[in-house]
């Protein structure tokens, strides 16, 4: 249990409101959050803090998650092993989207309204224990 | 002997010589039968009686040849004679029952010879000739039958001249031939072996009939020369009308938007409609008569070019069948365009005799398509975002995380929570209605465990179907293996079909689920013991928006979308969907969806 406590998790959203819970239920699942409210704060705060897992929202305004989640592979070694959730409510039916899982490899695609928070613990959970990069 | 006067001499002489005197009288009248009596003395008149015997003998011997020969002769004219005799009576035969009439005239024109059928024609009697020449007779006209034949010009003047006549028609009328009759006449000069004309020899035929026929037959042409002309006017206006309409149909072709190219069996083209040349923008002279796969290359989105088995127009033309596809037309000068193609063959008597090419430019359609998504990517986004965060916070307050809950609240929270989730559902649903039908749905068939997906989607009702009484009979065989099958979709179409089959059963009744792989297929059966759908209603079932009315009566918020997705996504993936239902009763839903031999395939 405190090695799972000391898990850091960044999380990317720009609702404010649907931030607030994330935060709230992380936090109370004992994880160390991080938060940002677009993709060019989320990258600063990733490389700074080095996250073990990065939940990434996609529509966010001055730079959305797809574009972050390129930029943060392209990067360095660290960036390009992270695992990264995107949790959004876009289907993923865009070829964008589409290229985008193929080439990054995010380790899911969660579509926000399908899941409660506690559901989404499940999936970070299940990641860092598979250590997938999936 | 000397001789001792001449008195003796002479007396001895002629008494030698009187010997010979009967032979010659006889001789005289052609009796050569008497021999010569042979003295018996040894001298010179010996020898001449010996030479006159001799003589006789010959003539003798000559003269029975002679006879023989003459026998002989007499004979062989006999024979002639008898020939000539039966030749003579054939010739009489056939003379006289030629069915022609025949008159021998001498040079003045005068009958020698009528054979019957003449003498029936002129009313002669056999023991009469018409003694008067026939050049000058009366009576003998033009076929007209009231013009005088000029005599100059009559056949027989013509042959007495020398001249071969043949088949001139004249018509007779006189006392012995009151009525009148048409004939044909022919007319040859009658020679001797000397050549000299003796006569001439005039055959005649009674084309009385023919005339008759021929007047028939003229009346009959007539008439139906007329009937043509009627006919001809019927078929002139009726044609008229023809090309108007021809007229109309191709000025509605030309002014048809889209493209309208035809080809014969052989893919040759065969007409372009304006629309095609503007789209080509390649002329008609261009592409008439050319290959249409050779002229009008196509390609896919990537730029890949279409193979010609796989185009609609080849397919179209083996299969018998309409095909409609999207891809692009490449032009002359190398520029692309997207179009929407519907090939269909001609077909007389059971084969291919042409085919039609329908296309359309249809760029804007898909500026419009994408236009759409982005649209319905947006908007589905934002009307989660609100509805994702009622969710969070319901959850949390109701696992009681930030709290404990009285009953009363947990009740009320309860409440939110399925409300919101209903909204959830409606965008979800409405989501994937707009991606169906924009074909933004890619099917991809994945190794799938469907004993898995099924029990999911059973447990996601759980709730419902406790809360009703529902009895679930579940029928899956232990083990159904994996199959390729896209989870995404075949859990859409089980997910609707279950929830209707429990939204739609009463308390305390039942649903079946029964689900078995059949060769290259999953089949399934959703049933259930409910209200059923009424007959009126149940073609339009699958369409959108539709609701039976009596699901509207029992329940007003579906959104009649349900099962228009399975349809849809039926369709889509190659399956079927039927079902049978009876009001009051229940329905049955029976679904195949075909497992993939290939890793994943374009919708």
């Amino acid at each position: 249990m405190d090695e799972i406590q000391k898990k850091k998790i960044l999380i990317v959203e720009d609702d404010l409101s649907l931030l607030r819970g994330l935060v709230d239920k992380f936090i109370r699942e004992g994880f160390a959050v991080f938060s940002a409210n677009n993709g060019i704060e989320g990258l600063s705060s990733a490389f700074a803090t080095h996250p073990d897992i990065i939940l990434l929202d996609i529509v966010m305004a001055q730079m959305d998650g797809i574009t972050m989640l390129q930029k943060l592979r392209e990067k360095d070694a660290w960036g390009k092993a992270v695992p990264v959730i995107f949790l959004t409510n876009l289907s993923p039916d865009s070829d964008r989207i589409i290229a985008e899982i193929t080439q990054d490899e995010p380790a899911f695609y969660l579509v926000k309204s399908d899941f409660l928070l506690s559901d989404v613990v499940a999936k970070v959970r299940e990641c860092l224990a598979g250590k997938e990069k999936k | 002997m000397e001789t001792e006067n001449f008195d003796q001499y002479k007396a001895y002489t002629n008494t030698r010589l009187d010997g010979l005197m009967p032979v010659f009288a006889k001789a005289a009248v052609g009796d050569f039968s008497a021999d010569v009596d042979i003295p018996e003395t040894n001298d010179k008149f010996t020898k001449l009686y010996m030479g006159i015997q001799i003589m006789l003998d010959v003539i003798r011997a000559q003269t029975q040849e002679l006879q023989g020969f003459n026998k002989g002769l007499e004979a062989q004219i006999l024979e002639q004679t008898n020939v000539l005799r039966k030749q003579n009576a054939l010739l009489r035969t056939i003379l006289h029952s030629i069915g022609d009439g025949i008159m021998v005239t001498d040079t003045n024109g005068v009958p020698t010879m009528l054979n019957p059928t003449a003498r029936r024609f002129l009313h002669v009697s056999s023991d009469e000739y018409n003694k008067e020449a026939w050049n000058t007779a009366s009576g003998l006209f033009l076929p007209d039958g009231s013009t005088p034949f000029p005599p100059d010009a009559l056949p027989l003047t013509r042959a007495l001249r020398g001249e071969n006549v043949g088949g001139v028609e004249l018509f007779i009328k006189n006392e012995s031939v009151p009525y009148g009759i048409h004939v044909l006449v022919t007319a040859t000069p009658l020679r001797d072996d000397t050549e000299k004309l003796i006569g001439s020899v005039i055959l005649f035929r009674d084309i009385s009939v023919y005339k008759q026929l021929e007047v028939e037959l003229k009346n009959y042409t007539t008439e139906l020369e007329e009937k043509v002309r009627e006919r001809t006017t019927e078929l002139e206006q009726y044609l008229g009308v023809l090309h108007q309409e021809e007229a109309k149909e191709k000025a509605l072709l030309e002014s048809i938007g889209d493209g309208v190219i035809a080809t014969d069996q052989d893919l040759n083209i065969l007409f372009v409609n304006q629309a095609a040349e503007q789209m080509l923008n390649m002329p008609a002279s261009a592409l008439i008569g050319r290959p249409f796969l050779e002229v009008l290359p196509a390609q896919d989105e990537k730029g890949n070019l279409i193979p010609e088995s796989e185009r609609p127009l080849w397919i179209a033309a083996t299969s018998q069948k309409s095909i409609s596809r999207t891809y692009y037309y490449v032009r002359g000068d190398g520029s692309r365009f997207p179009v929407a193609v519907t090939v269909s063959p001609v077909l007389l008597g059971g084969s291919v005799t042409g085919i039609v090419n329908t296309f359309r430019d249809i760029t804007k359609d898909i500026e419009i398509d994408h236009a759409k998504n982005e649209l319905v990517s947006l908007v589905s986004h934002q009307l989660r975002t609100p509805p994702t965060g009622i969710k969070w916070y319901t959850g949390m307050l109701l696992a009681e995380e930030v709290g404990p809950l009285t009953e009363d609240q947990r009740s009320y929270l309860k409440e939110i929570a399925y409300n919101n989730q209903r909204m959830i559902d409606v965008v979800n649903t409405v989501l994937n209605v707009s991606r169906l039908e924009l074909g933004t749905f890619k099917i991809e068939p994945v190794p799938t465990d469907v004993t898995k997906l099924a029990d999911d989607v059973l447990s996601e009702l759980a709730v419902q179907i406790n809360h009703k009484g529902l009895t679930i009979e579940r029928d899956i065989p232990a083990s159904l293996p994996i199959i390729n099958i896209d989870p995404a979709l075949v859990r859409m179409v089980l997910q609707n079909l279950l929830f209707n089959a429990v939204k739609y059963t009463p308390e305390e009744g039942k649903v079946t689920f029964q689900m078995e792989v059949l060769g290259p297929e999953l089949s399934f059966r959703v049933a259930d013991t409910g209200y059923g759908i009424p007959a009126a209603d149940q073609e339009k079932i699958f369409t959108k928006l539709f609701r039976a009315q009596n699901a509207r009566f029992i329940d007003s918020s579906g959104t009649g979308l349900g099962l228009y997705i399975v349809k849809r996504i039926v369709d889509e993936v190659g399956g079927r969907v039927r079902f049978e239902s009876m009001e009051g009763k229940g329905t049955t839903f029976f679904v195949t969806i075909p497992i993939e031999e290939k890793h994943s395939v374009q919708s």
